[in-house]
């Protein structure tokens, strides 16, 4: 493999790899804490509705 | 049906922005020609995104300070606190994209991962002052109080991204400057679409992910309302 061929391989790959992996976890995460949290909503919400019912 | 609206507009957002990153790699590998060998040949490459996660954390921390501001500004509105806070978590999260990215680009070329490099340093410092800004926001528990304290330090830490960014022009620095063209290969014409759309697509990317996570921080408020609710009930 030429030098320039293994500084592909070794560097300017993985650099894009880095950008999708970071950016995808990063997505991920603000939806996962978005479902996490409309969870909550929902559950805050009936427990809200149970205390006006009694 | 409003939420139906705004969940299309994100969808479509997401859709756009992960086209247009798709033709900024075409241009950035298929279009683009092969740098000189100081500029590191095909490795010059990686510039057409690191100079894009560069930018999209400057503008991220940029609109940070501007939200500060508003924020005390306009009679303490949540929505600019919102913001703020939301953009600067993306630009921590851009700022380590470009200090990795940097540093892949630096390894075959300078022959070293980091150098302590006015460029580099100033970027290092900057990412370090809004890991402590949301350091800070975790650690403030009463909302005003948070967001009041937290627009004071976006608006001061702010000073960090210019110097950062004349930090090539100021000081005696091996960073290349893109601006003023030293250190590498002036980009030609097969060049600028490459980073031009580059560009352009990391900043559908900044204005989807920013909606996205001001969205978690309204919930939130929701919760938290929720929560004041039943208590006082």
């Amino acid at each position: 493999m030429s030098p320039e061929m293994s500084n592909i391989v070794s560097f300017l790959i993985p650099a894009y790899i880095v950008f999708w992996l970071i950016t995808f976890l990063y997505a991920f995460s603000i939806r996962s804490r978005q479902k996490n949290l409309e969870k909550d909503v929902e559950t805050l919400r009936m427990l809200v509705e149970k205390k006006q019912e009694r | 049906m409003a939420q139906t609206k705004t969940d299309r507009l994100g969808v479509a957002l997401i859709g756009l922005a992960a086209v247009t990153i798709a033709v900024a790699i075409y241009f950035a590998f298929g279009y683009a020609p092969t740098a000189d060998t100081l500029s590191g040949g095909d490795m010059q490459r990686i510039f057409y995104f690191h100079v894009g996660i560069a930018w999209i954390a400057g503008l991220a921390l940029f609109v940070t300070f501007v939200c500060s501001i508003l924020y005390l500004w306009r009679n303490e509105q949540r929505k600019y606190d919102v913001i703020a806070a939301a953009s600067a978590e993306i630009g921590v999260v851009f700022g380590v994209m470009v200090l990795l990215s940097g540093m892949l680009w630096a390894r075959p070329v300078w022959n070293t991962w980091w150098t302590w490099d006015p460029r580099l340093t100033t970027t290092a410092i900057t990412e370090f002052i809004y890991i402590a800004y949301l350091m800070l926001r975790g650690a403030l528990d009463d909302p005003q109080r948070r967001a009041r304290f937290s627009a004071v330090y976006g608006i001061i830490g702010f000073a960090s991204v210019p110097i950062t960014f004349f930090a090539t022009r100021w000081f005696n620095t091996i960073h290349p400057d893109l601006f003023s063209g030293t250190g590498l290969q002036p980009l030609t014409d097969h060049m600028k679409p490459a980073m031009f759309i580059a560009l352009a697509a990391f900043t559908l990317v900044y204005v989807a992910l920013l909606r996205l996570r001001a969205k978690v921080e309204f919930t939130a408020d929701e919760v938290a309302k929720l929560k004041h609710e039943i208590i006082n009930a």
